[in-house]
């Protein structure tokens, strides 16, 4: 099994119970049993010697029956000896595999939704030689932390799923001892026909007592409740990042209005063209929360980011009802980091980093554009073109156009 | 195969007695204190998704359905033991005491017979006796 459709919480819920607790006291039994029946194999060989030597089975008919049931007991119990070994042997595969791959996926389970060891592992990828006394658990990208948390996951269920393919193997191993049937050694009822009325039970002590065959308590079959896997694995740019709400089925279907939105990760916003919006993790629009992508106002300039943050970031908090869409006037920021930049202005403002024409560029926007206010597209005309555009080309759409008649 | 009829009832009662001691001094008691555990079911892999864990849990299941048979067949069966050997020593028993009382009444038998056919034996012994008179060597034995 690959259990690619799993991730870290689900392998984990699979093993949470596989402590090892259980199966020790099952390990533990066995170790009982094994004893138990090997010394009362050794007890039956001492009486079967002194039993023959005072009624020899060579000269009694009933001494040989006698005797050869005793033998056929004491083989049973050595066979059952060397199969409960086997048995045992082979539980303690499988409990060793399940409980070691629980220890591995422990740690790994609470690092899942640790926003700092995300940033750690992203910075340790980047930077595979820095020490690690050097890396930190800050974010360094203001608005990637959805994203790194998820890359950060997406790692975390691989290495789950390795631990579990690992444990598996073990197990699968563990079935050549499991699966080999036990000793064929039956109560003597069992080999001649009851008389009606019959105890079934075996009498102990003699007296009248009687205890109820052990195999008349059966033992429940094994039966398995393992977590449903998400509908939908959670890509780098779904909303969702625990994987058990996925499977909410009040959460509407991806994609629909409504439904689980995308999350918007630093690497996206950096490519968005200027001006265009996008909607932050869990936004609904038209919806009462949030929509878009809020950004803090106060981040500073990130650093040794080469074309900064090139689209329009949208900026506050939406309140109930109301788009958080800030429909301003103002400009556009473009971005670039050139020389000279400033931090942004102040709080409310779109943020970002402005080369030093930004303010040239604001007082142009404030003083009214001269010209012709009926007819604002006029522009002035310049110099003659140094370089001409090239002759238009006729379009021959060819023969057998259906709808062109020539 | 048998070539006579030999029987110590010492071995045979000492391997009861102790066997019995076997019984309830460790068999019974270890039993009783492995098979609830074992009948409490598989202890693993309740929530495994994993194909191979749930095969392991059903070979597991099916072995612990096989011990737990066959400890009750082991403590059924010194049990049997038990009492096959007590009622052997009854057999053997009451064998000895119908064939000491066959004997008397063989003897009884054969007293009666011995008592009945006395007269003709005595007097057949005399008329032997009356011949021995007859000495043809005039009492000379050579």
């Amino acid at each position: 099994m690959t259990y690619e459709a799993h991730r870290l919480p689900q392998l984990w819920t699979m093993v949470e119970a596989d402590d090892g607790s259980a199966a020790a006291y099952h390990l533990n039994t066995w170790e009982r049993q094994i004893t138990l029946l090997s010394e009362q194999s050794k007890r039956l060989k001492d009486l079967r010697a002194d039993l023959v030597s005072r009624w020899p089975p060579d000269q009694s008919d009933a001494s040989f029956a006698f005797v050869s049931r005793v033998t056929e007991m004491i083989n049973a119990m050595d066979q059952t000896v060397d199969d409960s070994v086997r048995v045992r042997t082979g539980l303690k595969q499988v409990a060793d595999a399940l409980e070691g791959a629980r220890k591995q996926l422990a740690p790994l389970l609470a690092e899942y939704h640790d926003q700092g060891a995300a940033w750690r592992s992203m910075t340790h990828g980047a930077f595979p030689e820095l020490p690690v006394g050097l890396i930190s658990g800050v974010g360094v990208i203001p608005g990637a932390d959805e994203y790194v948390l998820q890359t950060h996951q997406r790692k975390l269920d691989e290495q789950a799923r390795e631990i579990m393919r690992n444990a598996d193997q073990i197990v699968t191993e563990a079935q050549t001892p499991l699966s080999k049937k036990m000793a064929n050694y039956v109560r003597f009822d069992d080999v001649q026909p009851q008389s009606p009325g019959r105890l079934t039970g075996p009498v102990r002590g003699g007296n009248s007592t009687f205890s109820p065959p052990l195999t008349h308590a059966l033992v429940p079959p094994p039966t398995f409740d393992p977590p449903v896997p998400p509908l939908v694995d959670p890509g780098p740019v779904l909303a969702a990042t625990n994987p058990t709400v996925v499977n909410n089925p009040s959460r509407a279907i991806p994609g629909v209005a409504g439904g689980p939105v995308a999350s918007v990760p630093g690497e996206l916003i950096r490519r968005l063209p200027p001006g265009q919006s996008v909607l932050r993790s869990g936004g609904v629009i038209g919806g009462r929360g949030p929509a878009f992508e809020p950004r803090s106002t106060d981040h500073g300039p990130v650093g040794g980011v080469v074309g900064g943050l090139g689209g329009m970031a949208p900026i506050g908090r939406g309140r109930d009802g109301t788009s958080t869409v800030r429909q301003t006037s103002q400009p556009s920021l473009p971005g670039r980091v050139i020389e000279g930049g400033a931090a942004p202005l102040a709080p409310g403002m779109a943020g970002g980093w402005r080369d030093r024409q930004y303010e040239e560029y604001v007082k142009r926007r404030q003083t009214p554009i001269p010209g012709d206010p009926d007819n604002p597209w006029n522009v002035a005309e310049g110099i003659a073109p140094v370089i001409e555009p090239p002759p238009e080309r006729r379009h021959d759409v060819g023969p057998g156009v259906i709808g062109i008649d020539r | 195969m048998s070539n006579g009829f030999r029987v110590d009832l010492s071995g045979l009662h000492d391997f009861s007695a102790r066997l019995r001691n076997n019984l309830d001094g460790d068999l019974w008691p270890e039993g009783d204190a492995i098979g609830p555990i074992f009948q409490a079911g598989v202890p693993f892999g309740f929530r495994s998704a994993s194909p191979a864990v749930q095969q392991a849990a059903v070979d597991y299941h099916e072995r612990l359905g096989e011990i737990l048979r066959l400890m009750d067949a082991f403590l059924h069966n010194s049990e049997v033991m038990v009492q096959t050997a007590q009622t052997v020593l009854t057999r053997y028993r009451d064998a000895d005491d119908l064939a000491h009382l066959d004997l008397r009444a063989v003897i009884s038998a054969s007293s009666e017979a011995v008592t009945a056919g006395e007269p003709f034996v005595s007097e057949a012994r005399h008329e032997a006796a009356d011949e021995t008179n007859y000495r043809p060597d005039h009492g000379v034995r050579s």
